[in-house]
């Protein structure tokens, strides 16, 4: 979804599944950190009512988000659309099993 | 002013500023900074985030350069974490609105965000709660610098407040400046009683959580006679209290004039008065008493203090530590008397419902005889600088006494060959505290050179009672006449044998008792280090012919609470300023 917020300002937002089996846990909630800190956009994750920074790790791992469990992201500025699209294919590809 | 109840468990009175420990042994400091030091705690929380922020970098370069990236991934994360816009957001927010320290806005926020992560379902994110814990001490260890050592390194007088103290966080603990004990939980007989008992220190266990309501360098006092802990007091209290440890204090010094005067009584028989030590230290105290010797040396403290088992030299130094300074008057070492649950080196016992009457002290020693053999030799090592006895405890056969006593034959053999010198010619002594040991004590004092009664364990056994449980603890009474008849059965028959016997437990050191033991005829005392002069002053005050008589009539007597009574009805009467 794609709309222009009243500031003019590019926004996105998606509903997305954790596909990681170990959910959202330290690095894998480092690497969602890290990869939106490299974008033009401020993203937002939320979940069960707390919406918390998604390039703050500590406020990542404290969603406490499960495999299959629904995220909502919620980004604005010049790269919202590309932000989520890249956090959609970095989630749902199972993209880190973490052993340790 | 709040004041908490616990249980009295070391007395004496002490007023001063608060050290409050967390769980894992670090000091949660002062809560709160004063107002014009915003700018300047906003600095300090900076470099020491910077400063373990290069830690973890560091440590991340280490471990990806020793086994690669995938490895040091954690570090990263961690560094993240720290961080991450909305903790600082939040620490500045508690350092700049709400005046706290740095530390303790760390040790609050970190310490929220365990828990919840520890509240978190699936297991892989409770784990996490460690790393959360790992960063805050990282955090806190870059604040405090050395402020953040336990209880080793202290500059001033202070109170240790904390939910539960470890025996290795009190065995290196600053005893210039520890001036008393609080903690959540825990008893009397729990390692921090001793401990502060050891060090005649007050102490009150047992209040309840608390540690939220208070913050290090707050003035706290602790009654260690009443069981009180008041935090916050009014100027009134803290008046009251001063003037009443100055009297204590004055007390002492009366009985201090006692040290060099001997304990014979008002019709000239000799009383030996010997300490009950845990801790090698202890016997400076005993000293300056003027002990005749050392009458218990319990040897818990060697196992219960180190992570592994501890080698024969560890036994040795502590050993030839109390030897030597005792030098001709002798100390009786008690062999280990601890349950196998207390011995983390050792396989757990598989069927511990009920450890008093399970695996534990000669019974454990006996099954696990190289650790015994390793204290017998050191014991037996120390023997040649003094007066070394060595007492085995819990005895309940002879079967037992003589596998004891075989062994450390044995590992005199060994020695002997080794051409180590040690005393040949040792006393060699047990504990009577079975009911069993009681009852067959004809025969058990033909094969001993000494006999000690240790009562807090006779009392339990003989009538069945654990004293920790609080709804069958009123059967538990040192006075009880089932006591007192199986003491009088001993000294009678060590008497008949002219075996030296000794009384070593609780009761010895209570100034109600002091009569009626000598008038059961015991002529040797062991009692804890602190009340040797009132002991002392009592010994001086009586005749052996009167406490004969009180031993008569309590004999005759039919229930604990008559005897007790009655006991302190006539200490009343010989020493009158002794009654509490």
């Amino acid at each position: 979804m794609m709309s222009t917020s009243s500031m003019d300002q590019p926004s996105a937002s998606r509903i997305l599944r954790v596909q990681n089996p170990e959910g959202l846990h330290a690095r894998a909630a480092m690497e969602v950190a890290k990869l939106l800190s490299g974008f033009e956009a401020k993203v937002y994750l939320v979940k069960g009512g707390n919406r918390v920074d998604g390039t703050d790790v500590l406020e990542i791992l404290s969603l406490g988000a499960m495999q299959h469990q629904e995220l909502m992201v919620e980004a604005c500025g010049a790269q919202a659309a590309e932000a989520v699209e890249a956090l959609a294919a970095l989630l749902e590809s199972s993209f880190f099993d973490e052993s340790m | 002013m709040k004041k908490l109840q616990g249980i009295a468990v070391s007395p004496g009175v002490a007023i001063g500023e608060a050290l409050v420990m967390d769980n894992e042994g670090f000091r949660i400091p002062r809560r709160f900074v004063a107002r014009n030091a915003v700018e300047q705690e906003l600095e300090r929380l900076e470099k020491a985030i910077d400063a373990a922020s290069d830690e973890i970098e560091r440590n991340q370069k280490a471990v990806a350069h020793e086994l690669g990236d995938q490895y040091a991934a954690i570090f990263e994360a961690h560094l993240r974490m720290l961080q991450g816009a909305k903790l600082r957001g939040e620490l500045e927010e508690m350092i700049c609105q709400r005046h706290y320290s740095p530390e303790y806005a760390v040790s609050r926020t970190f310490r929220r965000y365990a828990e919840l992560f520890e509240r978190l379902q699936a297991e892989s994110f409770a784990s996490k709660a460690n790393d959360i814990r790992d960063i805050e001490k990282r955090l806190l260890r870059n604040l405090l610098g050395h402020r953040r050592e336990g209880l080793s390194k202290l500059t001033s007088p202070v109170l240790v407040l904390a939910h539960n103290l470890t025996p290795s966080e009190t065995a290196n603990l600053d005893r210039h400046f520890v001036q008393g004990f609080v903690t959540e939980v825990g008893g009397p007989g729990s390692h921090t009683a001793v401990v502060a008992g050891a060090l005649e220190i007050p102490a009150v266990l047992g209040t309840g959580p608390f540690l939220n309501e208070v913050s290090g360098g707050d003035l706290v006092i602790i009654d260690g006679d009443a069981g009180l802990v008041i935090l916050h007091p009014d100027e009134e209290t803290i008046a009251r209290y001063r003037h009443e440890a100055e009297e204590i204090r004055s007390l002492a010094l009366q009985l201090e004039e006692l040290r060099d005067l001997p304990a014979v009584t008002s019709d000239g028989t000799q009383i030996t008065l010997l300490g009950n030590i845990e801790f090698p230290y202890e016997v400076d105290h005993c000293v300056a008493r003027g002990a005749d010797g050392i009458g218990l040396y319990r040897t818990e403290f060697l196992y219960l203090e180190a992570e592994k088992e501890p080698d024969e030299e560890v036994h040795y130094e502590a050993y030839c530590r109390v030897v030597k300074t005792m030098g001709e008057k002798p100390v009786t070492i008690r062999t280990f008397d601890l349950g196998a649950d207390k011995v983390p080196h050792l396989p757990a016992a598989e069927d511990e419902r009920n450890p008093f009457l399970g695996l534990r002290s000669i019974r454990l020693a006996l099954r696990n005889v190289p650790m015994f053999r390793t204290q017998l030799r050191a014991a037996l090592r120390a023997s040649a600088f003094g007066n070394v006895r060595i007492m085995f405890p819990l005895v309940s056969t002879l079967l037992e006494l003589r596998q004891a006593k075989m062994v450390l034959a044995d590992v005199m053999e060994d020695l002997e060959e080794r051409k180590v010198p040690f005393d040949r010619d040792l006393d060699i002594g047990m504990m009577v505290e079975v009911p069993s040991a009681c009852v067959m004590i004809d025969q058990f004092v033909n094969e001993v050179d000494f006999l000690s009664i240790g009562t807090n364990d006779l009392i339990q056994y003989t009538l069945a009672v654990d004293r920790s449980n609080k709804d069958v603890v009123g059967l538990y009474n040192s006075s009880d006449p089932s006591v007192l008849k199986l003491i009088d059965v001993v000294v009678r028959a060590a008497d008949a044998r002219g075996v030296p016997v000794n009384l070593c437990g609780q009761m010895s050191s209570s100034t109600v008792y002091t009569m009626l033991l000598l008038g059961l005829g015991l002529r040797r005392l062991s009692v804890t280090p602190g009340a040797i002069p009132e002991i002392k002053k009592i010994c001086r005050s009586v005749t052996i012919a009167s406490c004969k008589e009180v031993a008569q009539r309590a004999l005759a007597m039919e229930n604990a609470r008559d005897i007790k009574s009655f006991l302190k009805g006539e200490l009343k009467k010989w020493v009158p300023e002794f009654v509490p």
